[in-house]
């Protein structure tokens, strides 16, 4: 078994500079023209890759409709929604969203099968659970309860599964064939949203009719006239302060995803550009970054939740 | 399955130094974003009064010393806010 094991590994071995030779060929023609591998690594589109057996180890297969030879078009035609113009066909990140979410439900469905099966049976989680238990716990009691403030408990779903989920959509890009779908601006402004919709709502639900001064600045103390300057002066700066929050969330992670993944692949870029032994730099450096961006991975994830429980606090305790 | 009560209860626990530093970075980590966006804003109302009044460009000039007043007094305002509820939870 291991005599066939190793002579298959050979065989891959051997196989592998005659593939790079046989790929190289054509290119050779178009020497000068260069060939951008980071842009549609980081961008969204309608083609992907699948692994496969042979070289070049991948199969890209198209998500739309074929057109040509190698072309591929959205699935679906453009929908029209007043000025807008929208496409709702599935894409690259699309479906990395679902396969993240499917993931994640899978995972933590069956951590908490397992929880609730060890903790009866032994009286504690353990292993991947009590892995989990960490985290879930660690979230709740040092970041979410803390600064949401009293009665913060409803606030923790929400939270751990953004957490989560980032997380998720952060780690299926460092995984070969993998796609960042948190390097996507529309994923991001999408969870933003969200987020600044349920800090919205809590403030409401909060403050009552005391939410319109988060927005509308009405000072009593003030003569009327300066009163009502004051109103139109400070009313449109106090609504870009509540606007900017979630914009700096969604930008904030999707350039961090991006640049990172843009590191990472000039510097497997340069591997390939010296072809010689200054390569092993390039390479190592490579490493590092993805040990970097798998830190980056969950502090991303971690900053994105720590941030939206601070701004859910802020608005419940703004009472000024 | 139920937790004994208290055991993943976070509600009595005294706030950490750490936890008072994460907040405090998260409430001010869009106040710059905001002090910018508040005079472009008033930036470009002072280009519409002038383009509605033909006073170029005073109306621009105006806007930009408006909103970057009203970003800097929305800062002091949520300073101020916020040593006072510091001060008032330090003697409690």
């Amino acid at each position: 078994m291991r005599a066939i094991r190793s002579l298959f590994l050979a065989a891959t071995l051997l196989a592998l500079p005659a593939a790079a030779q046989e790929h190289a060929a054509p290119a050779e023609g178009a020497a000068a023209e260069n060939v951008d591998i980071i842009t549609p690594h980081i961008t969204d589109g309608f083609h992907m890759e699948l692994p496969y057996w042979a070289p070049p180890f991948y199969k890209e297969i198209c998500l739309g409709r074929h057109v040509g030879e190698h072309g591929c078009e959205a699935l679906w035609p453009d929908v029209h929604v007043g000025p807008l113009t929208l496409n709702f066909s599935p894409t690259k990140h699309v479906v990395f969203l679902f396969i993240g979410a499917t993931l994640l439900s899978l995972i933590m469905i069956m951590t908490a099968r397992a929880h609730a099966r060890h903790t009866h049976a032994i009286g504690r989680p353990k292993g991947f659970a009590a892995g989990i238990e960490a985290m879930v716990l660690y979230i709740r009691n040092e970041v979410i309860l803390p600064n949401v403030g009293h009665h913060g408990n409803g606030f923790v779903p929400y939270l751990l599964t953004c957490f989560f989920f980032i997380l998720t959509a952060n780690l299926l890009g460092l995984i070969p064939y993998g796609s960042t779908t948190t390097g996507n601006i529309s994923v991001t402004a999408t969870l933003a949203i969200i987020t600044f919709v349920v800090i919205e709502v809590a403030g409401m639900r909060a403050l009552g009719s005391g939410y319109l001064s988060t927005i509308f600045y009405w000072n009593k103390d003030l003569a009327l006239p300066i009163r009502i300057l004051m109103f139109i002066v400070m009313s449109p700066v106090e609504l870009v302060g509540k606007i900017t929050k979630p914009i700096a969330l969604a930008i904030r992670l999707f350039a961090n995803m991006t640049a990172g993944h843009i590191v990472l692949l000039a510097f497997i870029g340069l591997i390939f550009t010296f072809k010689s032994f200054v390569s092993a730099a390039p390479f190592f450096m490579a490493v590092a970054i993805s040990m970097l961006e798998l830190f980056v991975a969950f502090l991303q994830a971690f900053i994105f939740t720590l941030l939206s429980a601070v701004f859910i606090g802020q608005i419940r305790e703004s009472h000024h | 399955m139920t937790p004994e009560p208290g055991r993943f209860s976070a509600g009595n626990r005294t706030e950490t130094e750490d936890a008072r530093q994460a907040r405090s970075f998260g409430r001010y980590a869009g106040v710059g974003l905001q002090f910018a966006v508040s005079m472009v804003v008033f930036l470009y109302a002072g280009q519409w009064v002038d383009r509605r009044l033909g006073s170029a460009p005073v109306g621009m000039i105006v806007g930009v010393f408006v909103g970057a007043g009203a970003a800097f007094y929305s800062m002091y305002r949520r300073l101020m806010a916020d040593l006072q509820r510091d001060e008032a939870a330090r003697r409690k």
